[in-house]
């Protein structure tokens, strides 16, 4: 992995050298304090570099790759690892495109939870996660300017010609009176063999589902919604979800954005015993409400604050994060944020010693 | 001999008046020629300070209309696209590659942090369109003798700023001083043209500053390195596959 890391320093410094490589260094320090007050820090390390290659005859190739060192506590043995973001080939024609490779495969509908993505978890709360990087194969047909379908077979497992490890989803796109509308289907692989995944998927939801989202404006106010069915041979559910978001100027100039949305989810097809034990509902519960919010005010030109928060209103425990960016002299993007986890003991968001009361993260970021 | 003096009078005035009775409308018909055009490929860069602190972004703009495509090169946000078609306005995220339609309150906010909104940016429509306005004077600005012309939004056209006074510069007919200004009365921004260039037989500014008068120490200078009108655009151009 050293060798890997360190041909992929040397090539990435040449083409930086040759101004057709760009990315991100970051150094994030993190303290955490702990149910019993005591606090923990750690830093990570990572540098994200990507290479510019121009189209050739119409068709891109895309570079991207992590390199960055390991929590040390949990992978004290590993110096530096390398996670490749993209490394794909998309080959675009008059009337389709097909990418393959290495690629990001993200639903957004502008929702800070997605609960109808094709990764579930890879965005929440306009942070994106790894999740979403998969090796595919995609096919897209435009159908106008603002419609579109694609299909996709993705490899979550790795590269195998067995049909229930691959990972399938199609999605129609498509514009009606100023809104924006999708229609997706995913199916997870059906992984039995815990060797190949530790949590196979299909025990925490049904390997299926069918949804529907939608974007617009009503006047001023941005909307936004989703309705997912999920499902599979013995268990079905649903959820919903509902947005808005507003901006306005505050004394003439100063943005300020709001944005809430409320997500719910029948739990039913859970097991009772794992309802109770991972989501900390009461056996009779089977709808999990979530309602989130946010609040984004600029500073200045060069800083702004926000404050989000997700609330459990089945225990009403919540999630606090207040997120101070600045950009510093010499282009350095400094971030301070925080995770408060508030609520009585053996809530969702307080399930007990476990969990942290809070989490400090002090962020430097420099884009080159 | 009087009554030759008093023909001879009478036949300058008709001759001369017409020179000193430009109308609003033609002033401003005149600004338009130059400064609006149908399609356009540009290369631009706007430069963000604040105190010590400054901030580049550096553009690429596709308009045909009141389509318009912007690519971000600058480190910071480079990838990243807007693509404005009528009202709609679509964000493309490098990162994730996912193309999101923004609500349209964002259109009057700062485009990605500066004095400039995503209208001030992106709004491909006619002066004459948008406002009415009124010939108030004529001043000197920098040296160019000006028309000052007022101009008032038109009921229902969704403008960034209420009221904006403009110094046209009587020569070349192109904007050298604009004032921006709240419903209130407020002054909010003033942009200043430092340098026009005539390119392709039209004076264009191609160096502006816009103060934001509510911030101290603040200021967006937008400097346009290249530009050609009149380019042809392909089709498929302002389309949401072509943001990935």
């Amino acid at each position: 992995m050293r060798y890997i890391a360190a041909i992929i320093t040397i090539l990435i410094s040449t083409l930086l050298y040759a101004g057709n490589a760009g990315g991100e260094a970051e150094l994030l320090t993190t303290a955490t304090v702990s149910d019993s007050n005591s606090i923990e820090t750690d830093i990570l390390e990572s540098i994200d570099v990507e290479l510019f290659i121009p189209r050739l005859w119409g068709h891109d190739i895309k570079f991207e790759a992590m390199i960055y060192k390991p929590v040390q506590a949990f992978l004290p043995d590993e110096d530096l690892s390398v996670f490749m973001k993209k490394l794909y080939l998309r080959l675009r024609f008059k009337y389709i495109n097909i990418t393959l490779g290495r690629q990001p495969v993200s639903w957004s509908f502008g929702a800070m939870l997605n609960p109808v993505d094709f990764a579930l978890g890879s965005v929440a709360l306009n942070e994106e996660t790894n999740s979403k990087y998969t090796d595919a194969a995609e096919i897209y047909i435009p159908i106008n300017w603002n419609s579109g379908l694609s299909a996709i077979a993705a490899f979550p497992y790795g590269i195998s010609s067995e049909p229930d490890s691959v990972k399938w989803g199609a999605r129609a796109r498509f514009g009606i009176r100023g809104y924006d509308i999708t229609l997706n289907y995913v199916r997870e692989p059906d992984i039995l063999d815990t060797a190949v995944s530790a949590i196979p998927v299909n025990s925490i939801i049904p390997l299926q589902r069918a949804a529907c989202t939608v974007k617009g404006d009503i006047w001023d106010l941005g909307v936004y919604g989703s309705f997912g069915y999920y499902f599979s041979d013995s268990v079905s559910t649903v959820s919903c979800l509902a947005g808005a978001d507003y901006s306005f100027n505050y004394n003439y100039d100063r943005k300020v954005v709001l944005q809430a949305e409320y997500m719910g989810i029948d739990m039913e097809f859970l097991n009772p015993m794992l309802r109770n034990a991972v989501l900390l509902m009461d056996s009779s519960e089977t709808w999990f409400n979530l309602i989130t919010a946010s609040v984004n005010a600029g500073i200045d030109d060069f800083s702004s604050f926000t404050v989000f928060s997700i609330i459990n209103a089945n225990d009403w425990s919540a999630v606090i994060c207040p997120i101070y960016q600045v950009t510093l002299p010499l282009k350095i993007n400094l971030e301070l944020s925080g995770y408060i986890f508030a609520g009585r003991e053996n809530t969702l968001f307080r399930p007990g010693p476990v969990m942290p009361r809070a989490i400090g993260m002090l962020s430097l970021k420099y884009k080159f | 001999m009087n009554r030759i003096k008093i023909i001879l009078i009478a036949v300058l005035c008709i001759i001369m008046i017409p020179a000193y009775a430009i109308t609003v409308e033609e002033i401003i018909a005149k600004r338009d020629n130059n400064e609006y055009y149908t399609t356009a490929k540009a290369k631009s860069e706007m430069i963000i300070t604040n105190g010590s602190r400054e901030m580049t972004k550096i553009m690429v703009s596709l308009v045909d209309s009141n389509d318009v495509l912007v690519t971000f090169e600058n480190p910071e946000d480079r990838g990243t696209k807007f693509l404005k078609r009528g009202e709609d306005l679509w964000m493309f995220f490098p990162d994730a590659e996912d193309i999101v339609k923004i609500s349209g309150h964002m259109l009057k906010q700062g485009m990605m942090g500066s004095d400039f909104s995503y209208q001030d940016m992106m709004e491909s429509d006619k002066l004459t369109d948008l406002y009415d306005f009124t010939l108030i004077g004529e001043e000197e600005y920098e040296g160019r003798q000006c028309y000052v012309i007022e101009g008032i939004a038109v009921e229902g056209k969704e403008v960034s700023y209420y009221k904006r006074k403009s110094w046209v510069d009587k020569q070349r007919f192109i904007g050298l001083k604009e004032e921006l200004y709240a419903k209130s009365g407020k002054l909010l921004k003033e942009m200043t043209v430092s340098e026009v260039d005539q390119i392709e037989g039209r004076w264009f500014p191609v160096k502006s500053l816009m103060i934001d008068k509510l911030r101290v120490n603040t200021k967006t200078e937008f400097i346009i390195n290249s530009i050609e009108f009149n380019v042809q655009i392909p089709a498929g151009t302002f389309t949401l596959e072509n943001l990935q």
